[in-house]
């Protein structure tokens, strides 16, 4: 089935034959519609994904990730004291591990919990509430 | 040289697919391409439309073992008991151009490690399903993914007509920012192709796939060339989509 690519991150068309049944159509985006026009094509449904920021599903298997340390690290804050070893190569310049940008929804959770693999006794953050920060992220990006 | 490791701590997630794809598609701009297999299962060959018959074997010194194929060198490192970097230097030559890119199998930590260490890039193969995410904490390189250096992620084999694929691709792109390089989508063609013995571009010219790698090429050169990665949802920036 082709899926027609689109510029919103948040948002893909789906092109199927008329054979097949699709249960919602929709009023089809001007990208898709000059696309078809383009290839002559009319005997296509069409359907619209779309999910608002805000309608994220609160995946427990994200909120786990969120506060797992050896994803996020410790707030962030232990980027210089854990450098990888210099590489043997010297033609290889490391790049800087990548800053987040200011006001990421990671920023605005506490500190990660410790995970087996990490040092015991670490103090362990407040739990991370993942629709607080689903609704934060709705924010940002609607 | 440039060195671009491609792995995932998942088995199975389409490492292969996207370092056969990428290497392809760079040679396709000119540059010229070294691929070293560092799996067991020795199905790098069949994206270069090789049958199953035809054995590359590991690298011992004779470039007859080192076929090129589509423009592509293809070097087979698992077994050839020489270390990734020399057997790297062998083959580069002193030509600065050469690109190399390794697949490395998901069990084979002791190679990623050592290849961690002087790639340029370190781009992990992820499927969007919880056991994939689940499998980027035991990267285990001693510091958490999100401060490691040279690493990037692929999100790989994209449905979005499944609301968890789209969730975990707008959860990675918001969880890694600059580290996350975007998505490929899933293609059944690509599996038709292969079953067909033919490479991608002649036997679905118009795979989304094949769209896709373009723009994580694109994506991955910016990189190289240290221009700044602006943006979080990868090859989905306009700006970045080869059309």
């Amino acid at each position: 089935m082709p899926i027609l690519p689109c510029r919103n991150a948040a948002l893909s068309v789906l092109m199927v034959p008329k054979s097949l049944t699709i249960t919602m159509v929709m009023d089809m985006r001007n990208d898709a519609r000059a696309l078809l026009e383009k290839l002559s094509r009319q005997d296509f449904r069409y359907k619209q994904f779309e999910d608002p920021y805000t309608d994220m599903e609160l995946w427990p298997v994200f909120e786990a990730l969120l506060k797992d340390e050896r994803i996020t690290g410790n707030g962030g804050n232990n980027v210089e004291a854990k450098r990888l070893p210099e590489p043997r190569r010297a033609a290889v310049e490391r790049r800087p591990a990548p800053s987040k940008p200011a006001g990421s929804f990671l920023g605005q959770y506490s500190a990660p919990q410790a995970s087996a693999a990490n040092e015991p006794g670490r103090p362990q953050g407040d739990a991370v509430d993942l629709r607080n920060f689903l609704g934060k992220l709705g924010q940002a990006k609607s | 040289m440039t060195i671009i490791a491609v792995h995932s701590p998942k088995g199975g997630s389409g490492s292969t697919l996207i370092a056969a794809r990428l290497a392809m598609s760079f040679t396709s701009r000119g540059r010229p391409v070294t691929v070293v297999d560092y799996t067991r299962q020795d199905t790098l060959k069949l994206h270069f439309g090789m049958v199953p018959s035809q054995t590359i074997q590991p690298w011992r010194g004779a470039e007859a073992d080192a076929p090129v194929v589509g423009g592509v060198r293809l070097v087979k490192g698992y077994g050839s008991h020489m270390a990734p970097e020399q057997l790297i230097q062998d083959f580069s030559g002193g030509d600065k151009s050469q690109l190399f890119i390794l697949d490395i199998s998901s069990s084979d930590l002791e190679v990623r490690r050592e290849v961690s260490q002087f790639a340029d890039l370190n781009l992990c193969v992820l499927e969007p399903t919880p056991a994939a995410l689940t499998s980027l904490t035991l990267l285990d390189e001693g510091q958490s993914v999100r401060e490691l250096q040279n690493f990037a992620v692929v999100l790989n084999r994209v449905d979005e007509q499944y609301k968890l694929s789209r969730h975990c691709r707008r959860f990675l792109a918001e969880l890694l920012g600059e580290q996350y390089f975007g998505i490929v989508r899933r293609d059944e063609a690509v599996n038709e192709a292969l079953a067909q013995f033919e490479v991608l571009e002649k036997f679905a010219p118009h795979s989304v796939v094949l769209r896709d790698v373009t723009a994580l090429t694109n994506m991955i050169e910016a990189y190289l060339k240290g221009e700044p990665v602006v943006g979080s949802e990868g090859v989905d920036a306009p700006a970045r989509r080869a059309v």
